[in-house]
């Protein structure tokens, strides 16, 4: 019975198609409905479809993204280089961060105390990690970069919807504050199956594979005048 | 001797274009399933949801599939109501035979596989712009398609249509020869399909369906579907032959 109950949706569309395509044949056969009605009709159609096109190429771009949606290797990449600098960063080595992760926010504290202590304020702020480098040049500043790991949803890229961090200094005490929880709705438009069996980002019709990517890591690169004390939750202190 | 020379070729010429204009009915019926089967997309192919730590996230998928699927069934359909007697009849107004007639059904199928094809591919910008205009998301996102990526889809709609086509012309051949098989057909179809899913480890439409489906080479698969096509219209021939002449 329950097998039945599976079928019957396929059973009930087959019938309809059948029924119709039947229908609308042998209507036209039996010339219950002039030629002529009918290819103004075909005629009609083909006219809606063609300003359908012409529409969704010259209005849709302009509310909706045009997106590349990444292959698995391509993120499977962008993730390796991630995992790579931050292996580096833990090892002591900051690496350059062009290209590798997206800045958020920045800051810029003007300060002249010895000693700084970083406290995390709020519940999730511990997720982000705080890297410090001690620079020799410039003036009494404190300059502070978010930077975020790439987040795929099914071969998007959804980086830029993230929240940026917060960052406050009052005193000595440079208080962080998780980013708040970023939410996305979003219509996708998928190319059909015949379109995407060739494309490369399946491997042919049948690969389940929906490729995503997990939470890209957020972290904030310090830069704090040589000779400042840094106290609390850093993960790494470097002197340049 | 006769007066005039009949050219094999130029005959089936002749009846494609006279097939051309009376079957036109079939693309009337093209258009309404194609109508339907965007209506029916509007339920959208999918919907998932997580998060992420700092990104909660909902998609909802929408494909153009089900208008593909529904015009692949309507061309099935369409080729077995070209088999039955009052069309093959419509083929003895020519001086015909059975192959010319069979050749200019197939040529006809073919090229109505090929206008099926870019119309599945239009009608997707149709039910886009209306998803656009009824569907209140947050943020909208198409797919990007090289020019590569729009030939070979094109293409492989078509050929997936014209591949069912001539499937349906191959059934519809063995139900005119014999009525039977319009009632062991679909009961051996539907009775493997419910026999594979009871092992718990479905087969037969996997097995079928990847032949084709995970083929990542475009002239691979036009080998492949253009050679199963090429069996069904011998078969369909080798049917019509031992059939009893039309008197």
């Amino acid at each position: 019975m329950n097998m039945l109950m599976m079928f019957l949706p396929i059973l009930i569309i087959l019938l309809l198609i059948a029924g119709m395509g039947t229908l609308m044949v042998r209507a036209s056969r039996r010339r219950r409905v002039s030629p002529k009605k009918w290819r103004r009709m075909i005629i009609g159609y083909i006219i809606i479809l063609l300003l359908a096109a012409i529409l969704s190429y010259s209005v849709l771009p302009e509310n909706a993204e045009v997106v590349k949606t990444l292959s698995s290797n391509e993120m499977k990449q962008i993730e390796s280089e991630q995992m790579k600098w931050m292996e580096a960063a833990h090892s002591g080595k900051l690496k350059d961060l062009e290209g590798v992760y997206t800045s958020k926010k920045s800051w810029s504290f003007p300060y002249d105390d010895s000693k700084l202590d970083i406290t995390y304020l709020g519940e999730g702020a511990a997720y982000v990690m705080i890297f410090v480098e001690e620079i020799s040049k410039g003036d009494d500043v404190i300059e502070a970069v978010h930077y975020t790991g790439n987040v795929f949803i099914d071969g998007l890229d959804m980086t830029e919807k993230k929240s940026s961090a917060q960052l406050e200094l009052k005193g000595n005490i440079l208080s962080l504050k998780a980013p708040d929880l970023a939410s996305v709705n979003i219509t996708k438009f998928s190319n059909g199956f015949p379109f995407q069996q060739f494309s490369g980002k399946k491997n042919g019709l049948f690969s389940s594979e929906r490729p995503s990517m997990g939470a890209g890591r957020d972290f904030i690169l310090l830069k704090v005048p040589e000779g400042v004390e840094v106290n609390g939750h850093t993960n790494y202190v470097r002197a340049e | 001797m006769y007066l005039t020379e009949v050219k094999e070729w130029d005959i089936v010429k002749k009846q494609f274009r006279y097939k051309l204009k009376s079957y036109f009915g079939v693309f009337n019926s093209m258009m309404a399933i194609q109508l339907l089967a965007i209506l029916f997309s509007f339920n959208g192919t999918g919907m998932s949801g997580g998060s992420s730590g700092t990104l909660d996230y909902e998609v909802h998928y929408f494909t153009n599939d089900i208008i593909q699927v529904f015009t692949m069934i309507w061309a099935f359909i369409s080729a077995i109501i070209i088999t039955t007697k009052a069309y093959r009849y419509d083929d003895y107004a020519f001086v015909t035979n059975r192959k010319v007639s069979h050749y200019s059904n197939f040529l006809f199928l073919f090229s109505a596989s090929m206008f099926a094809g870019v119309t599945v591919y239009l009608s997707t910008h149709l039910f886009k712009v209306l998803t656009h205009m009824l569907v209140d998301q947050s943020s909208i996102m198409v797919d990007s398609m090289t020019i590569t990526e729009f030939m070979t889809g094109t293409g492989a709609s078509a050929m997936y249509i014209f591949l069912f086509a001539t499937a349906g012309y191959f059934v519809g051949m063995l139900t005119q020869f014999n009525k039977i098989f319009s009632i062991l057909l679909p009961v051996v179809f539907i009775g493997a399909l419910i026999l594979d899913g009871l092992t718990g480890n479905p087969t037969l439409l996997i097995n079928a369906a990847t032949f084709f489906g995970s083929e990542t080479s475009f002239i691979f698969f036009l080998i492949k579907v253009l050679g199963v096509s090429f069996i069904f219209l011998l078969g369909s021939m080798g049917i019509s032959n031992q059939m009893e002449v039309s008197k």
